[in-house]
């Protein structure tokens, strides 16, 4: 017997056992009618969680990534390129994804900022590293935006908004996900999602999970945590202007690193804050 | 200078006769099957090599990424995989599986008894053959023969599971090594295959940021040149030595440092 009929006859039963046979059946009758239409409503919100594959996350990546780079400008210096690429596998290390590469690249900002595309695509911008005094700051931010990457946050952003734009109802039936319109649209959608900023939640999660990720990979655990006491005490730059308006409050995130930090084992708590290293690497 | 001929400087070996060497192996692999211990696990261990010559006063000095091991365990079965580091690359991997009752090595065309093989006089097999089995300490030096220090090992569990039946087939899995190329994670339940994607790279033209909506010029070119940005095992694992991350956080720290 299938769930469906199991969780039906089961309804029926009891209603059977608790009312005369006369009535019973009509009970019977409508609860099998309701519970019917209950369990098509969870079908389909079921089915209207678009699925989207590894490949096609790669590809939106790309097409994010496109995106993100084009709005600013991609900082083609091969060195700090390479260096940032080596903190950020470091890190990503600690918790990988086996089916994504992380690649890394700086911005050619002032403005102080780090993305995470779709894929495995991240950017830190050259202003954040400027503010930045140590590489265990970097190992934060990198971290983080890798958890944004591990927990696919703009992916499932595209799914809600597949989900909410065409309806419960129809969103199995009428998306393509394999066609070019729907990719396009994802990107839109995954491009907006980092400018607009994700949910506090996620990012909050993402600086608990990257403060453990860089600890893990043996790095200072407070990095991750003096970067935000750094960005609080830039309050007023216009450098930080979009990053604030796409970020919870830094007293908010302080207060949950502080929370997660005091759980990670002594013996676990990695110390490497490795600044003359950044200094040479970021260095004129 | 490459990491294996500094390995087999530091060992010292000089050609002996193939049945000497077969029967000193066969010693060292007796001796290892007598020490494993019960259970099921599996461990990796880096093998740090000194950057010049074959042995090196302290171990503060061995700092060279020579290789790496990954090893699976479960009873009396095993299964190391060697992979040593030649330039920026890592080899393909040296496959020694033990049945529990013989080591053998696989190859892409079957498995044979590890004693008879060219592999039995390895020096590098030798020595990660020679060192402890199961639960062994996190690091430990490897003597050189004039007193020095040879070779520096440092030992990590591997978390997860692993498939038995997979780890210890006698034979490559179908493709060649490519399934035993990236050790644990292929025997993982759940892994997937890396995949890219192959269409080309779009963008686009508009985007809403919390300071408004904006225009936009996709820069595709932008993502190719990312992705052309490669780094090499061995370069990463240079970096994380280098900056004691775990778990070289047990090196002594360089005078100067």
């Amino acid at each position: 017997m299938s769930g469906r009929a199991m969780l039906l006859s089961g309804a029926a039963a009891f209603l059977l056992l608790a009312d005369s046979p006369p009535a019973g059946a009509q009970i019977f009758d409508r609860v099998r009618e309701r519970a019917e239409q209950a369990l098509d409503v969870a079908e389909k919100v079921g089915a209207a969680v678009v699925p989207i594959s590894t490949e096609q996350e790669i590809e939106i990546g790309r097409g994010v990534a496109a995106t993100v780079a084009g709005h600013y400008t991609l900082y083609r210096d091969t060195t700090l390129t390479r260096y940032v690429n080596l903190v950020g596998n470091a890190v990503a290390a600690a918790n990988p994804r086996p089916d994504v590469v992380y690649r890394f690249a700086v911005l050619d900002s002032d403005e102080v900022n780090a993305f995470a595309a779709p894929g495995g695509y991240v950017f830190v911008t050259r202003g954040a590293l400027a503010l930045m005094e140590d590489e265990s700051m970097l190992a934060g931010v990198l971290a983080h935006e890798v958890t944004h990457v591990n927990q696919r946050d703009v992916i499932e952003e595209i799914q809600d908004r597949a989900r909410t734009e065409i309806g419960i109802s129809e969103a199995a039936e009428r998306i393509d996900i394999t066609g070019e319109e729907y990719l396009q649209k994802a990107i839109g959608v995954g491009a907006n999602a980092l400018f607009m900023g994700l949910g506090r939640e996620d990012e909050i999660e993402a600086d608990t999970i990257g403060m453990r990720m860089a600890s893990d990979t043996g790095y200072d655990r407070a990095g991750l945590e003096r970067f935000v006491e750094l960005l609080e005490e830039h309050d007023d730059d216009e450098s930080l202007s979009l990053l604030e308006k796409t970020h919870p409050d830094p007293d908010d995130r302080l207060d949950a690193l502080e929370d997660a930090m005091r759980r990670i084992p002594l013996d676990r708590v990695g110390k490497v804050m490795a600044t003359a290293r950044f200094q040479r690497a970021t260095g004129p | 200078m490459r990491a294996l001929p500094v390995m087999a400087a530091a060992l010292a070996i000089v050609a002996v006769a193939p049945a000497a060497v077969a029967q000193e192996l066969q010693a060292t692999l007796d001796a290892r099957r007598e020490a494993l211990p019960g259970g099921k696990r599996s461990w990796q261990e880096t093998w740090l090599v000194p950057e010049t010559g074959p042995s090196a006063p302290a171990a503060a000095q061995v700092r060279k990424f020579a290789g790496r091991v990954v090893a699976y365990q479960d009873g009396d079965r095993e299964r190391l995989e060697l992979r040593a580091a030649r330039g920026n690359e890592l080899d393909e991997p040296v496959v020694v599986v033990s049945d529990g009752d013989a080591y053998w090595l696989v190859t892409r065309v079957g498995a044979t008894p590890l004693v008879e093989s060219a592999k039995a006089s390895d020096p590098w097999l030798g020595m990660v053959l020679a060192g402890p089995p199961g639960n062994a300490p996190a690091d430990r030096s490897v003597p050189a023969p004039d007193g020095g220090v040879a070779a520096v090992v440092i030992r990590s569990a591997e978390p997860g599971d692993f498939d038995s039946s997979a780890a210890f087939a006698l034979k490559l899995p179908q493709g060649g090594s490519g399934l035993v190329r990236t050790g644990l994670a292929q025997f993982s339940p759940g892994a997937d295959p890396t995949v890219t994607a192959a269409a080309g790279t779009r963008g686009v033209d508009q985007v809403r940021t919390a300071n408004g909506t904006v225009s936009v010029t996709p820069d595709p070119e932008a993502v190719r040149w990312m992705e052309a940005q490669e780094l090499s095992p061995v370069a990463l694992e240079s970096f994380r030595i280098e900056g004691r991350l775990k778990p070289y956080d047990i090196l002594p720290e360089e005078p100067g440092s």
